[in-house]
């Protein structure tokens, strides 16, 4: 998969859920959206490898 | 479509899972969703009554620019006149952007919008009140600052309610931490409707997105193609309110709903516990002429402090 997190390239593996990557991320899932090939997708979609994965973080303090 | 997860209501792709309620939902049905909770809010504590002239206070960020758009389709059913109302605090490179996107968003909803900033009104924005002084000061002196010139610029306009864009997470947050600081007092007066005192000098504030977790309203935004920045204040990491963020964020992972059963149980111990009232009557600052509990209020205090 080609993964961006926050605008930044990162490496992960393929064949897990959104969920998961986000886990694997140390991330929150509280405090980010996942988006597979541009559209908003839910903690259990499964990942590609041919999918376009963008990792936003959405939730800040102030 | 590969690895996809439907709607618990539909046919269509899934765009969000809420643990909480143990559904997944599309675009359509998400959106209608957190329309009804918007609306329903506003119902359950009656924040609102026809023909009312209702300020929304709009920085540009994510919370209040949803909410500018609900309050905006809210008054095609129920007739209210909107005025928003930017306060631009002068943090540099922060807040510019969303003060550029509250303008633009206000003006695409044919939606009057005033700007107030720290800078003209008190002499001082929050990037030269901080220098030379500890990070921590900076919540302290913005959130002083802005609810008092918030509600000045209220009166100023003749608005009868401000609605502000605090969210599930915020309020969540809020009753913890006033718990975790011993002011009980202070809590009672927390709520959909904030405050026990009345007083003509306070104009009545009301969050209507009290229900929405703010994840969901990033989500709403995203779908809607309301324009956001996803940025963070670049003194906000001084807060106590970020490791209370973060602690409950964790616990939301792991028990889904801890945010709404905070909220829920607040409410209802606000019912059957009737706050005592205030020990002394509410003066107006011989300054600014806002009320206040001394003689001095502590906006025009902070100021004294920094001149």
């Amino acid at each position: 998969m080609a993964l961006m997190v926050n605008g930044k390239k990162r490496k992960m593996t393929s064949g897990i859920t959104c969920a998961q990557l986000v886990k694997k991320l140390s991330l929150s899932r509280e405090e980010c959206i996942v988006k597979v090939n541009g559209k908003p997708a839910a903690d259990g979609r499964k990942i590609g490898a041919k999918d376009k994965v963008d990792v936003i973080t959405i939730v800040f303090g102030g | 479509m590969d690895g996809g997860i439907f709607c618990s209501f539909c046919k269509s792709e899934a765009v969000v899972t809420l643990a909480y309620a143990n559904s997944c939902m599309c675009k359509k049905h998400f959106c209608e969703y957190v329309e009804k909770r918007f609306r329903r809010t506003v119902r359950e504590f009656s924040m609102l009554k026809k023909g009312e002239l209702v300020g929304i206070g709009l920085s540009g960020g994510k919370d209040s620019s949803v909410l500018l758009h609900l309050m905006h389709s809210l008054s095609k059913s129920l007739p209210l006149r909107l005025v928003a109302i930017t306060i631009d605090e002068g943090i540099k490179g922060y807040r510019p952007p969303t003060v550029k996107i509250a303008r633009q968003e206000a003006k695409k909803l044919g939606i009057m919008h005033k700007t107030y900033s720290f800078a003209s009104v008190y002499g001082y924005s929050m990037d030269s009140v901080m220098k030379g002084k500890p990070q921590e000061a900076a919540c302290s002196y913005c959130g002083v600052f802005r609810r008092h010139l918030l509600n000045k610029a209220c009166k100023e306009l003749g608005v009868q309610k401000l609605a502000i864009g605090h969210n599930l997470d915020d309020v969540s947050q809020t009753v913890l931490m006033n718990i975790m600081r011993n002011e009980p007092m202070r809590l009672l007066r927390f709520g959909g409707v904030a405050g026990i005192i009345e007083d003509e000098g306070f104009v009545p504030r009301i969050k209507p997105l009290m229900r929405i977790p703010e994840r969901e309203i990033g989500l709403y935004a995203i779908l809607k193609g309301i324009p956001i920045k996803f940025q963070e204040c670049p003194y906000a990491y001084t807060a106590m309110r970020q490791t209370v963020r973060a602690q409950l964020n964790e616990m939301e992972e792991k028990y889904p709903g801890t945010k709404f059963r905070i909220l829920n149980s607040f409410l209802e111990i606000k019912k059957i516990a009737k706050p005592p009232p205030p020990k002394e009557r509410l003066k107006y600052c011989e300054k600014c002429g806002e009320p206040t509990n001394s003689k001095i209020c502590a906006c025009c205090k902070l100021v004294e402090k920094l001149d």
